[in-house]
Protein backbone atom coordinates (compact mmCIF):
# COMPACT_ATOMS: atom_id res chain seq x y z
CA UNK A 1 0.00 0.00 0.00
CA UNK A 2 2.91 2.36 0.56
CA UNK A 3 3.54 2.55 -3.19
CA UNK A 4 0.06 3.89 -3.94
CA UNK A 5 0.27 7.02 -6.07
CA UNK A 6 -3.17 8.06 -7.25
CA UNK A 7 -3.61 9.18 -10.80
CA UNK A 8 -6.94 10.71 -9.95
CA UNK A 9 -5.44 13.10 -7.42
CA UNK A 10 -5.84 16.34 -9.32
CA UNK A 11 -8.80 17.73 -7.38
CA UNK A 12 -11.46 16.79 -9.88
CA UNK A 13 -14.16 14.31 -8.95
CA UNK A 14 -15.61 11.64 -11.21
CA UNK A 15 -18.01 9.88 -8.87
CA UNK A 16 -21.30 11.70 -8.29
CA UNK A 17 -21.40 13.03 -4.73
CA UNK A 18 -25.19 12.91 -4.59
CA UNK A 19 -25.19 9.17 -5.17
CA UNK A 20 -22.43 8.65 -2.60
CA UNK A 21 -24.57 10.57 -0.13
CA UNK A 22 -27.54 8.32 -0.87
CA UNK A 23 -25.45 5.23 -0.28
CA UNK A 24 -24.16 6.64 3.00
CA UNK A 25 -27.64 7.52 4.17
CA UNK A 26 -28.83 3.99 3.54
CA UNK A 27 -26.44 2.94 6.29
CA UNK A 28 -28.30 2.69 9.58
CA UNK A 29 -28.16 5.69 11.91
CA UNK A 30 -26.38 7.95 9.44
CA UNK A 31 -27.97 11.35 9.74
CA UNK A 32 -26.38 14.46 8.30
CA UNK A 33 -23.05 14.71 6.55
CA UNK A 34 -21.04 17.90 6.05
CA UNK A 35 -19.96 18.97 2.55
CA UNK A 36 -16.30 18.42 3.33
CA UNK A 37 -17.02 14.97 4.74
CA UNK A 38 -18.97 13.99 1.63
CA UNK A 39 -16.12 15.21 -0.53
CA UNK A 40 -13.66 13.10 1.46
CA UNK A 41 -15.76 9.97 1.20
CA UNK A 42 -16.19 10.42 -2.55
CA UNK A 43 -12.51 11.05 -3.08
CA UNK A 44 -11.53 8.15 -0.81
CA UNK A 45 -13.83 5.86 -2.79
CA UNK A 46 -12.15 6.94 -6.01
CA UNK A 47 -8.75 6.16 -4.52
CA UNK A 48 -10.10 2.83 -3.32
CA UNK A 49 -11.24 1.88 -6.81
CA UNK A 50 -7.98 3.04 -8.29
CA UNK A 51 -6.01 1.06 -5.75
CA UNK A 52 -8.13 -2.04 -6.27
CA UNK A 53 -7.86 -1.91 -10.03
CA UNK A 54 -4.13 -1.27 -9.94
CA UNK A 55 -3.53 -4.16 -7.56
CA UNK A 56 -5.43 -6.57 -9.77
CA UNK A 57 -3.59 -5.27 -12.79
CA UNK A 58 -0.20 -5.80 -11.15
CA UNK A 59 -1.02 -9.17 -9.63
CA UNK A 60 -2.27 -10.64 -12.90
CA UNK A 61 1.04 -9.74 -14.52
CA UNK A 62 -0.33 -6.61 -16.20
CA UNK A 63 -2.57 -8.69 -18.39
CA UNK A 64 -4.93 -6.82 -20.61
CA UNK A 65 -7.99 -8.29 -19.02
CA UNK A 66 -9.55 -7.74 -15.61
CA UNK A 67 -11.62 -10.70 -14.54
CA UNK A 68 -13.57 -11.95 -11.58
CA UNK A 69 -10.73 -14.30 -10.71
CA UNK A 70 -8.22 -11.46 -10.55
CA UNK A 71 -10.48 -9.56 -8.19
CA UNK A 72 -11.17 -12.58 -6.01
CA UNK A 73 -7.47 -13.34 -5.69
CA UNK A 74 -6.59 -9.83 -4.62
CA UNK A 75 -9.38 -9.73 -2.07
CA UNK A 76 -8.13 -12.90 -0.47
CA UNK A 77 -4.50 -11.82 -0.46
CA UNK A 78 -4.54 -8.14 0.43
CA UNK A 79 -5.05 -7.15 4.05
CA UNK A 80 -6.82 -3.90 3.38
CA UNK A 81 -9.25 -5.63 1.03
CA UNK A 82 -10.27 -8.25 3.55
CA UNK A 83 -13.58 -6.57 4.28
CA UNK A 84 -14.64 -7.60 0.79
CA UNK A 85 -14.05 -11.28 1.43
CA UNK A 86 -17.69 -12.18 1.66
CA UNK A 87 -18.58 -10.26 -1.45
CA UNK A 88 -16.03 -11.89 -3.70
CA UNK A 89 -15.63 -15.50 -2.74
CA UNK A 90 -13.24 -17.54 -4.80
CA UNK A 91 -15.05 -19.64 -7.34
CA UNK A 92 -14.44 -23.32 -7.06
CA UNK A 93 -15.26 -26.16 -9.37
CA UNK A 94 -17.97 -28.60 -8.42
CA UNK A 95 -15.33 -31.27 -7.89
CA UNK A 96 -13.54 -29.11 -5.35
CA UNK A 97 -16.87 -28.48 -3.66
CA UNK A 98 -17.55 -32.17 -3.36
CA UNK A 99 -14.14 -32.73 -1.82
CA UNK A 100 -14.73 -30.00 0.71
CA UNK A 101 -18.08 -31.59 1.60
CA UNK A 102 -16.47 -34.93 2.03
CA UNK A 103 -13.79 -33.50 4.30
CA UNK A 104 -16.43 -31.83 6.39
CA UNK A 105 -18.34 -35.05 6.71
CA UNK A 106 -15.21 -36.86 7.79
CA UNK A 107 -14.34 -34.28 10.42
CA UNK A 108 -17.93 -34.31 11.66
CA UNK A 109 -17.71 -38.02 12.24
CA UNK A 110 -14.93 -37.57 14.76
CA UNK B 1 -65.64 3.47 -10.18
CA UNK B 2 -64.25 0.14 -9.16
CA UNK B 3 -61.98 -0.03 -12.23
CA UNK B 4 -60.69 3.47 -11.53
CA UNK B 5 -59.76 2.52 -7.99
CA UNK B 6 -57.87 -0.53 -9.14
CA UNK B 7 -55.99 1.49 -11.71
CA UNK B 8 -54.95 4.12 -9.19
CA UNK B 9 -53.85 1.46 -6.79
CA UNK B 10 -51.43 -0.19 -9.18
CA UNK B 11 -50.26 3.21 -10.41
CA UNK B 12 -49.47 4.28 -6.87
CA UNK B 13 -47.71 1.04 -6.08
CA UNK B 14 -45.54 1.32 -9.16
CA UNK B 15 -44.61 4.85 -8.16
CA UNK B 16 -43.65 3.71 -4.70
CA UNK B 17 -41.61 0.87 -6.08
CA UNK B 18 -39.74 3.22 -8.35
CA UNK B 19 -38.93 5.51 -5.43
CA UNK B 20 -37.76 2.93 -2.94
CA UNK B 21 -34.50 1.48 -4.20
CA UNK B 22 -33.54 -1.48 -2.07
CA UNK B 23 -30.39 -0.85 -0.11
CA UNK B 24 -28.47 -3.73 -1.62
CA UNK B 25 -28.88 -2.34 -5.12
CA UNK B 26 -27.79 1.22 -4.44
CA UNK B 27 -24.52 1.68 -6.28
CA UNK B 28 -22.44 4.23 -8.12
CA UNK B 29 -23.73 4.70 -11.67
CA UNK B 30 -22.04 2.45 -14.17
CA UNK B 31 -21.03 5.28 -16.48
CA UNK B 32 -18.99 6.95 -13.73
CA UNK B 33 -17.32 3.63 -12.88
CA UNK B 34 -16.47 2.92 -16.50
CA UNK B 35 -14.99 6.37 -16.87
CA UNK B 36 -12.80 5.83 -13.83
CA UNK B 37 -11.55 2.43 -14.94
CA UNK B 38 -10.79 3.87 -18.36
CA UNK B 39 -8.62 6.54 -16.76
CA UNK B 40 -6.80 4.11 -14.51
CA UNK B 41 -6.09 1.31 -16.96
CA UNK B 42 -6.94 2.65 -20.41
CA UNK B 43 -5.75 -0.34 -22.41
CA UNK B 44 -7.32 -3.08 -20.33
CA UNK B 45 -10.53 -4.90 -21.07
CA UNK B 46 -12.64 -5.35 -18.00
CA UNK B 47 -15.13 -8.20 -17.82
CA UNK B 48 -18.69 -7.14 -17.09
CA UNK B 49 -18.80 -9.41 -14.12
CA UNK B 50 -15.76 -7.70 -12.68
CA UNK B 51 -17.28 -4.25 -13.26
CA UNK B 52 -20.44 -5.30 -11.46
CA UNK B 53 -18.38 -6.57 -8.60
CA UNK B 54 -16.26 -3.44 -8.32
CA UNK B 55 -19.47 -1.40 -8.17
CA UNK B 56 -20.66 -3.48 -5.23
CA UNK B 57 -17.26 -3.27 -3.55
CA UNK B 58 -17.54 0.50 -3.79
CA UNK B 59 -20.88 0.48 -2.03
CA UNK B 60 -19.43 -1.77 0.63
CA UNK B 61 -16.50 0.57 1.09
CA UNK B 62 -18.80 3.59 1.43
CA UNK B 63 -21.01 1.75 3.94
CA UNK B 64 -17.96 0.80 5.95
CA UNK B 65 -16.67 4.36 5.98
CA UNK B 66 -20.09 5.72 6.85
CA UNK B 67 -20.73 3.45 9.81
CA UNK B 68 -17.20 3.88 11.19
CA UNK B 69 -17.43 7.66 10.86
CA UNK B 70 -20.89 7.58 12.38
CA UNK B 71 -19.50 5.77 15.40
CA UNK B 72 -16.77 8.38 15.87
CA UNK B 73 -19.36 11.11 15.40
CA UNK B 74 -21.64 9.64 18.07
CA UNK B 75 -18.70 9.19 20.44
CA UNK B 76 -17.98 12.88 20.10
CA UNK B 77 -21.68 13.54 20.67
CA UNK B 78 -21.97 15.48 17.43
CA UNK B 79 -24.99 15.39 15.12
CA UNK B 80 -23.28 15.91 11.77
CA UNK B 81 -20.51 13.76 10.36
CA UNK B 82 -17.69 16.09 9.48
CA UNK B 83 -14.38 15.73 7.64
CA UNK B 84 -12.49 14.90 10.84
CA UNK B 85 -14.75 11.92 11.47
CA UNK B 86 -14.13 10.60 7.97
CA UNK B 87 -10.39 11.01 8.35
CA UNK B 88 -10.56 9.20 11.68
CA UNK B 89 -12.57 6.42 10.09
CA UNK B 90 -10.00 6.03 7.30
CA UNK B 91 -7.29 5.69 9.93
CA UNK B 92 -9.23 3.18 12.01
CA UNK B 93 -9.96 1.02 8.98
CA UNK B 94 -6.33 1.03 7.89
CA UNK B 95 -6.76 3.20 4.81
CA UNK B 96 -4.14 5.77 5.79
CA UNK B 97 -2.88 6.11 2.24
CA UNK B 98 -6.26 7.34 1.07
CA UNK B 99 -6.32 9.76 3.96
CA UNK B 100 -3.09 11.55 3.10
CA UNK B 101 -3.95 11.70 -0.58
CA UNK B 102 -7.49 12.92 0.08
CA UNK B 103 -6.15 15.63 2.40
CA UNK B 104 -3.64 16.77 -0.20
CA UNK B 105 -6.38 16.91 -2.83
CA UNK B 106 -8.64 18.95 -0.54
CA UNK B 107 -5.83 21.42 0.08
CA UNK B 108 -5.24 21.74 -3.67
CA UNK B 109 -8.94 22.22 -4.22
CA UNK B 110 -9.14 25.04 -1.70
CA UNK B 111 -6.02 26.71 -3.08
CA UNK B 112 -7.40 26.60 -6.61
CA UNK B 113 -10.75 28.00 -5.48
CA UNK B 114 -9.09 30.85 -3.57
CA UNK B 115 -6.83 31.67 -6.49
CA UNK B 116 -9.78 31.75 -8.83
CA UNK B 117 -11.57 34.23 -6.56
CA UNK B 118 -8.56 36.56 -6.53
CA UNK B 119 -8.04 36.29 -10.27
CA UNK B 120 -11.60 37.25 -11.00
CA UNK B 121 -10.62 40.91 -10.54
CA UNK B 122 -7.84 40.40 -13.10
CA UNK B 123 -5.50 42.67 -11.19
CA UNK B 124 -2.89 40.01 -10.60
CA UNK B 125 -2.73 39.16 -14.28
CA UNK B 126 -1.70 42.72 -15.25
CA UNK B 127 1.38 42.58 -13.06
CA UNK B 128 1.07 46.28 -12.25
CA UNK B 129 1.78 47.44 -8.70
CA UNK B 130 -1.13 48.75 -6.69
CA UNK B 131 0.07 52.39 -6.41
CA UNK B 132 0.39 52.63 -10.17
CA UNK B 133 -3.10 51.23 -10.58
CA UNK B 134 -4.45 53.79 -8.10
CA UNK B 135 -2.73 56.59 -9.98
CA UNK B 136 -4.20 55.36 -13.27
CA UNK B 137 -7.60 55.18 -11.67
CA UNK B 138 -7.34 58.80 -10.47
CA UNK B 139 -6.30 59.88 -13.96
CA UNK B 140 -9.25 58.14 -15.50
CA UNK B 141 -11.62 59.75 -13.00
CA UNK B 142 -10.22 63.22 -13.69
CA UNK B 143 -10.48 62.68 -17.41
CA UNK B 144 -14.05 61.48 -17.07
CA UNK B 145 -14.94 64.54 -15.02
CA UNK B 146 -13.44 66.82 -17.66
CA UNK B 147 -15.28 65.11 -20.45
CA UNK B 148 -18.50 65.28 -18.52
CA UNK B 149 -18.05 68.99 -17.84
CA UNK B 150 -17.25 69.66 -21.49
CA UNK B 151 -20.31 67.73 -22.60
CA UNK B 152 -22.51 69.60 -20.19
CA UNK B 153 -21.19 72.92 -21.33
CA UNK B 154 -21.78 71.93 -24.93
CA UNK B 155 -25.36 71.05 -24.09
CA UNK B 156 -25.84 74.32 -22.28
CA UNK B 157 -24.54 76.32 -25.20
CA UNK B 158 -26.78 74.44 -27.57
CA UNK B 159 -29.82 75.03 -25.41
CA UNK B 160 -28.94 78.71 -25.28
CA UNK B 161 -28.59 78.86 -29.06
CA UNK B 162 -31.92 77.13 -29.53
CA UNK B 163 -33.60 79.40 -27.02
CA UNK B 164 -32.13 82.37 -28.81
CA UNK B 165 -33.40 81.18 -32.14
CA UNK B 166 -36.88 80.54 -30.91
CA UNK B 167 -36.94 83.94 -29.30
CA UNK B 168 -35.93 85.60 -32.53
CA UNK B 169 -38.59 83.72 -34.43
CA UNK B 170 -41.18 84.78 -31.94
CA UNK B 171 -40.09 88.40 -32.18
CA UNK B 172 -40.22 88.21 -35.96
CA UNK B 173 -43.68 86.69 -35.75
CA UNK B 174 -44.81 89.43 -33.39
CA UNK B 175 -43.42 92.07 -35.70
CA UNK B 176 -45.42 90.65 -38.60
CA UNK B 177 -48.56 90.60 -36.54
CA UNK B 178 -48.02 94.19 -35.46
CA UNK B 179 -47.45 95.33 -39.01
CA UNK B 180 -50.65 93.59 -40.06
CA UNK B 181 -52.52 95.38 -37.33
CA UNK B 182 -51.00 98.57 -38.54
CA UNK B 183 -52.49 98.01 -42.00
CA UNK B 184 -56.01 97.67 -40.77
CA UNK B 185 -55.99 100.51 -38.39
Amino acid sequence: MSSFKPKLGDGSIILPQARVKMIMKSSPDTESISTDALYFVTKATEFFVEHLVQEIYESTGKSNELTYKGLADIVQKSDSMHFLKDMVPRKITYKEYQEILKEKENSDLF
Amino acid sequence: MYMLCAFFNTFWQTLKMAEAVPEEELTIPRAAMNKMIKEIVPSVRVANEARELILNCCSEFIHLLASEANEICTQQQKKTINAEHILGALDRLGFNDYRTDAEAVLKDCKAVAAKRRRQSTRLENLGIPEEELLRQQQELFAKAREEQAAAEQQQWLQLQAEAQMSLQQQQHGDALLNSEDGEYS
